[in-house]
């Protein structure tokens, strides 16, 4: 080696592999935490009286038909946070699924909020959040066996249609704000990104919330390679000026969504079509000047109304995802019999799936 | 351990052979031997080989459907176009990238680079204990390959530990040249976001438009403090979290250090953040060596036009027991990385094609006769 001096004989004992990995990870390829285990086979809760890794108490039935080797991968669909996602079919059923590939992490902290997450997951159950069917580890990644949603997402069809008429969006709201009940009120979690790439459609219509847990904490915590642009755009006052924030945080990002829908674009974005504002104008726009309103010669009073309910920007003053879904716009027309599929149908989807 | 295993189809290519790997076909010259898998990155899988014309071991990386994602197969080209032309021993070497049959409809890149143990990363987060010599050498060798990269007018963009391959005899090369942009990119707006969140530089963080090589010095400062402290020095989890948690350490700026923002907003946003003392880096690294704290210092400097230069940094006296600056020369020529960012995914096709030729100029040869 060149330098003025000779260096010193240094050594590197090279880690075999990650260390310590006897910690989470049996030689057979097994992660493990508590009760948790977690590989190519699926997700299982050991019970704690007798360890035995080849007993399991929470077993689901339709979880023994799925393992990874059942899946076929089709076409990568995407890279969201922290991970990649694939459309993949099951082998012998045909099913269509989503699944997101996570590296995992070892540090400690991270690994036991991903733990966390993963019962979360397992436990998960709403009809307006996307299924999880089943995760897997193999080789230093997490994998989600997620719903597929074939229409996209909220991104998607805005980028079609521009604009979502009314009594469209009512229908959209009542099914986020479902989404978003269960969350708070029956998992205690927020979700902290609802934006419209993470509000996924099917052809029924259906709108189903997705991207928390395991990939948002992952997000945060390997400094990933992200950017101001985005970042921030639904993110709540509170939030943004790093005071606490709750539940009432998901709601004003959920207010922007759907202000964003109905007047075809970022609220934020000055109506004359300068283009997007810099970070710090944004930052300074959401942290110190009101707040953005839907025109009220444009839109009913009952939308206007509801909008402004979201997008308070003291928390205090926002209403709960429970009292919106007896907000008057949702009731309004709570009794006509509409559906997102009729509006959905007619778009191209995301992609072509080859048969 | 790398399985041999039959070609897809039954139908294998001449002068390939088929190995499986975590699940992953390798379909691969047979000059080349796999032994095992050894990483999985972001965009690939990785393993260890024996390259049985020349005996040396080497590393294969596959890029799956390299052309999926038109960002990532123009961070792919713009690598191959920039490794062709790096020679340098803190610099890791492509040796080779080998041709596919199907010229026009290929989908994935096998890329065969000089193999290292392990990277800094894997070191810091291990038991292995790292003296003031492990710390010294590691940065001598981080800021020479820097050198000479500055010196050809090339910013790497995403410095951080993950991105430093060593052995165990303590060699660094510096890899990872997706994100890597010449200083003076012609006409181009540099719109595209760099580094790793927490080796990011407080100008980038402050959304200045002109940026140069002093965020890659920010990006080394962050990993030798990693190295002292076995643990990131700014964890930031958000962009503005993370220029707290820098304000946190240096303290609030006084105005003349302020000077360089640009954007008025991002300036008043810096001085509304709540005043703080700081935390005086020798508090935080109590046991590192005091020259180590004195150069880590101008390291991590907020303004840019005030933060320590690569070869200023060879110069200190921290340094001075490795560094000879006769024995440094600078890149020969400056390198002409620009690809226009709008090329079609055909024209990228061509031009990894192009790259590929250098490495197999007996292929060149039979087109031109053909």
């Amino acid at each position: 080696m060149k330098g003025k001096k000779p260096v010193k004989e240094l050594k590197l004992t090279v880690p075999a592999q990650e260390t310590p990995v006897d910690k989470f990870l049996t030689a057979s390829g097994t992660f493990k935490d508590g009760e948790l285990r977690l590989n190519q086979s699926g997700l299982r809760l050991i019970s704690e009286e007798n360890g035995d890794e080849d007993e399991s108490t929470k077993l689901k039935v339709e979880d023994v038909q799925l393992s990874m080797d059942d899946l076929e991968m089709i076409q990568v669909i995407g890279k969201g946070s922290g991970g990649v996602v694939q459309l993949v079919r099951h082998k012998w059923v045909g099913t269509l699924f989503a699944l997101k590939g996570i590296q995992m992490n070892i540090q400690e902290s991270v690994r036991k909020q991903i733990v966390q997450e993963l019962k979360i997951n397992q436990a998960t159950q709403s009809p307006h959040i996307v299924m999880c069917h089943q995760s897997f580890y193999h080789n230093g990644v997490i994998y989600l066996v997620l719903e597929y949603m074939d229409r996209g997402s909220l991104a998607d069809i805005v980028k079609q249609v521009k604009t979502i008429l009314e009594p469209y969006l009512a229908v959209l709201c009542k099914q986020v704000l479902e989404g978003l009940l269960y969350l708070h009120h029956q998992r205690h979690v927020i979700h902290r990104d609802i934006k419209p790439s993470n509000l996924l459609v099917n052809r029924k219509g259906e709108v189903k919330i997705t991207d928390f847990g395991v990939s948002a904490v992952l997000a945060s915590s390997i400094g990933q390679r992200d950017t101001f642009v985005g970042t921030y755009n639904y993110m709540a006052p509170e939030r943004i000026s790093g005071s606490t924030y709750d539940y009432k945080s998901d709601i004003w990002s959920l207010g922007l969504v759907i202000l964003e829908c109905a007047i075809g674009r970022f609220p934020y974005i000055p109506s004359e079509g300068e283009g997007w504002l810099s970070f710090y104008e944004l930052l300074e726009a959401i942290v110190d000047q009101p707040p953005p309103s839907a025109p009220a010669d444009q839109f009913s009073p009952e939308f206007c109304s509801f909008i402004s309910s979201c997008i308070q920007k003291d928390p205090a003053q926002r209403m709960s995802a429970s009292e919106l879904l007896n907000h008057p716009f949702l009731k309004k027309f709570e009794d006509k019999d509409l559906n997102l599929g009729i509006l959905v149908e007619n778009l191209e989807p995301p992609m072509n799936i080859p048969e | 351990m790398a399985m041999m295993v039959d070609p897809p189809n039954g139908i294998g290519n001449q002068g390939k052979h088929y190995y499986s790997m975590w699940q992953t076909l390798f379909e691969i010259d047979t000059k080349y031997v796999p032994i095992k898998p050894i990483g999985r990155g972001a965009y690939g899988i990785v393993c260890s080989s024996i390259n049985r014309e020349t005996n040396e071991k080497v590393a294969i990386k596959k890029i799956h459907n390299v052309f999926d994602n038109r960002v990532d197969a123009l961070r792919t080209l713009r690598e191959l176009k920039l490794l062709r032309h790096l020679r340098h021993e803190n610099v890791i070497a492509l040796k080779d990238i080998m041709m596919p049959i199907h010229r026009r409809s290929f989908k994935d890149v096998y890329l065969v680079y000089e193999l290292m143990d392990t990277d800094l990363h894997q070191i810091i987060k291990s038991p292995q204990g790292l003296s003031n010599d492990h710390c010294q050498y590691f940065l001598f060798q981080l800021l020479r390959g820097l050198k000479y990269l500055h010196s050809a007018e090339i910013l790497h963009r995403d410095l951080k530990p993950g991105n430093l391959l060593v052995n165990a005899n303590c060699d660094l090369k510096i890899c990872d040249f997706g994100l890597a942009r010449t200083n003076s990119s012609k006409g181009q707006f540099m719109t595209e976001y760099v580094v790793t969140r927490w080796y990011r530089a407080p100008e980038l963080l402050l959304c200045c438009d002109n940026y140069g090589t002093s965020i890659d010095v920010w990006s080394v400062g962050c990993i030798f403090a990693e190295l002292l402290g076995r643990k990131p020095i700014f964890p930031g989890t958000e962009c503005l979290n993370q220029l707290k948690l820098i304000v946190n350490v240096l303290g609030t700026m006084s105005e003349a250090d302020l000077e360089f923002i640009d954007n008025p907003k991002a300036r008043r946003y810096i001085k509304s953040l709540p005043y703080t003392p700081g935390v005086p880096l020798v508090s935080m690294y109590p046991h590192a060596h005091p020259l180590a704290i004195d150069l880590l210092q101008k390291m991590l400097i907020f303004d840019p036009t005030k933060r320590i230069s690569v070869t200023e940094a060879l110069e200190h006296p921290y340094m001075s027991p490795l560094y000879d600056p006769s024995a440094n020369p600078p890149a020969q020529v400056p390198i002409d990385l620009d690809i226009d960012e709008n090329i079609s995914s055909e024209m990228i096709r061509e031009m990894m094609w192009q790259e590929m030729l250098h490495y197999h100029p007996e292929v060149a040869t039979a087109i031109s006769m053909s």
